[in-house]
């Protein structure tokens, strides 16, 4: 790259060379610059396009198969049942009876038919 | 009907709950508690008849029902409310509603009164293990209720007097008549007549007999009146009668019913001072569209004007304002009577009939539209 800049201070000799302006080779000078910069760009995007298309599918990195699980045969599955106490107290007559608060029976204090 | 041991009121049937619909819900969806093998810990929050909110668990999936009953007559006792307020003036009506809530409202009914449980006015009590019952039963439900005048007079348990021939002969139960859709709607047949808004305005439900007559001998005897009806008598009397008039016999009246709180106990009492059979027939006080009869049967019921004077002075003052001796419907229907075995059982016979001398001196001011002033004149036997 150092060379490239290096022409930029021959421009006076080659001016007088070539009698044209300064000002027209420094333009002549940089548009070739430019265009060297904008090759070597393209030249980049493709080799970097080219790697990405290159790159391989990535392996997936768990690979291990879990086990089956193994029942034992001789394993039974014990299903509790929830208890109902309502159902239990109030279908069991003996349960009631002893539960079963007596009744205060109040005196018929109303008199006639209602 | 023997009154249920405490026992005996909460056992639940589990093989005939078992078949019940309402067993795929747990007890605590309605009755709220608390599951615990211990008997206080398990009834905290109990709610012993869910039926009793109007925006209560029955409603989920019988809305229909639920809906109309809120206005039916069994839940609102509108009934009674029509007269209260007929009869008093409104700066009295605070007071009558205490006294409301203390006596009348016993009278309230939910669905687990007729579908469940006996009615807590006469004990409560599952009627079949708590068995969710389509039809209530007529004994320990209706009659629970409404026994001591319907109850006897159908059942035939006033002495010397038969029950009603759709018993005795039919064993036609109370649901034979008064249909489901009649209990939970009081307003459900008006509404098949009153459809354009001006006449559905008229529809109301102030007491048991607003509007048509539900359910109507009618409906089942639809050949009495018509053209080809062979009985002379009902082509004569048709319109002018209503049909007790010829078909009961004496039922129940009362008088004097006064209500207080006990002293002893602070539990809302009464006292009804009489109870005695008759057979009157009065002028129809409200003849209209439905009840066209110029003649009714009417029966004493049982307010004066101090039966609330526990809760305060001169609080119907309005008293005359409706009739004591009132419209009535006996529930003992027979085809033969004494009244219509001949003309002149009826017809110059004013033993049969209201005449003034058989109202109370202080009543009659509340019964002139139902006095009758002369009795239908004798005519050539029979």
């Amino acid at each position: 790259m150092k060379g490239d800049y290096e022409i930029l201070e021959l421009i006076p000799a080659l001016c007088r060379f070539s009698k044209q302006s300064s000002a027209q080779l420094f333009h002549m000078e940089v548009w070739h610059l430019m265009r060297k910069k904008i090759f070597l760009l393209l030249a980049f995007m493709l080799f970097l396009a080219g790697c990405q298309a290159a790159t391989p599918e990535p392996i997936p990195t768990n690979t291990t198969i879990p086990p089956a699980p193994t029942i034992e045969p001789t394993e039974t599955i014990e299903i509790v049942a929830k208890v109902d106490y309502c159902v239990d107290c109030h279908t069991d007559k003996e349960q009631l009876i002893s539960t079963a608060k007596s009744e205060e029976v109040a005196d018929e204090e109303s008199s006639g038919v209602g | 009907m023997a009154p249920l041991e405490p026992w005996e009121k909460v056992l639940v049937l589990q093989d005939e709950f078992k078949e019940d619909p309402h067993n795929q819900m747990k007890c605590d969806n309605c009755h709220g508690g608390v599951q615990s093998p211990d008997k206080e810990e398990a009834h905290e929050g109990l709610i012993s008849d869910p039926s009793a909110d109007v925006t209560h668990i029955c409603s989920a999936c019988h809305s229909v029902e639920n809906h109309a009953f809120e206005d039916s007559l069994h839940s609102t006792q509108e009934g009674y409310w029509t007269a209260l307020e007929t009869r008093s003036v409104p700066k009295d009506h605070d007071t009558l509603e205490t006294m409301f809530g203390n006596h009348c409202s016993s009278c309230h009914t939910t669905c687990g009164d007729c579908h469940i449980s006996q009615p807590n006015s006469v004990g409560g009590g599952f009627i079949e293990g708590h068995v969710v019952k389509k039809t209530p039963s007529m004994t320990r439900n209706c009659t629970a209720c409404h026994g001591s005048r319907v109850g006897n007079e159908y059942l035939g348990k006033n002495e010397g007097l038969q029950g009603d021939v759709h018993f005795r002969s039919g064993r036609m139960n109370c649901i034979d008549c008064h249909t489901g859709m009649d209990m939970h709607d009081s307003t459900a047949a008006c509404t098949e007549c009153h459809t354009d808004p001006e006449s559905a305005a008229l529809i109301n439900s102030d007491n048991r007999y607003s509007g048509a007559q539900v359910p109507g001998c009618e409906d089942c005897h639809a050949e009495v009146g018509a053209e080809d009806d062979s009985n002379p008598q009902h082509m004569l009397h048709k319109d002018k009668l209503s049909c007790q008039v010829c078909h009961s016999v004496s039922y129940t009246s009362c008088d004097g019913c006064h209500v207080s709180v006990s002293e002893n106990t602070g539990n809302p009492i009464f006292e009804t001072q009489n109870t005695y059979q008759t057979f009157f027939i009065g002028r129809n006080p409200d003849q209209n569209y439905h009840r066209p009869y110029e003649y009714v049967t009417v029966r004493h019921i049982p307010v004066d004007t101090e039966s609330y004077a526990y809760y305060g002075e001169d609080l119907l003052p309005n008293f005359d304002a409706l009739p004591t001796w009132a419209y009535a419907t006996p529930h003992n229907i027979q085809r033969n009577t004494p009244q219509n075995e001949s003309c002149i059982n009826c017809h110059g016979n004013p033993d049969i009939f209201l005449t003034i001398d058989k109202v109370n001196p202080e009543e009659v001011n509340a019964n002139l539209n139902v006095i009758v002033d002369e009795v239908p004149a004798s005519v050539g036997a029979p």
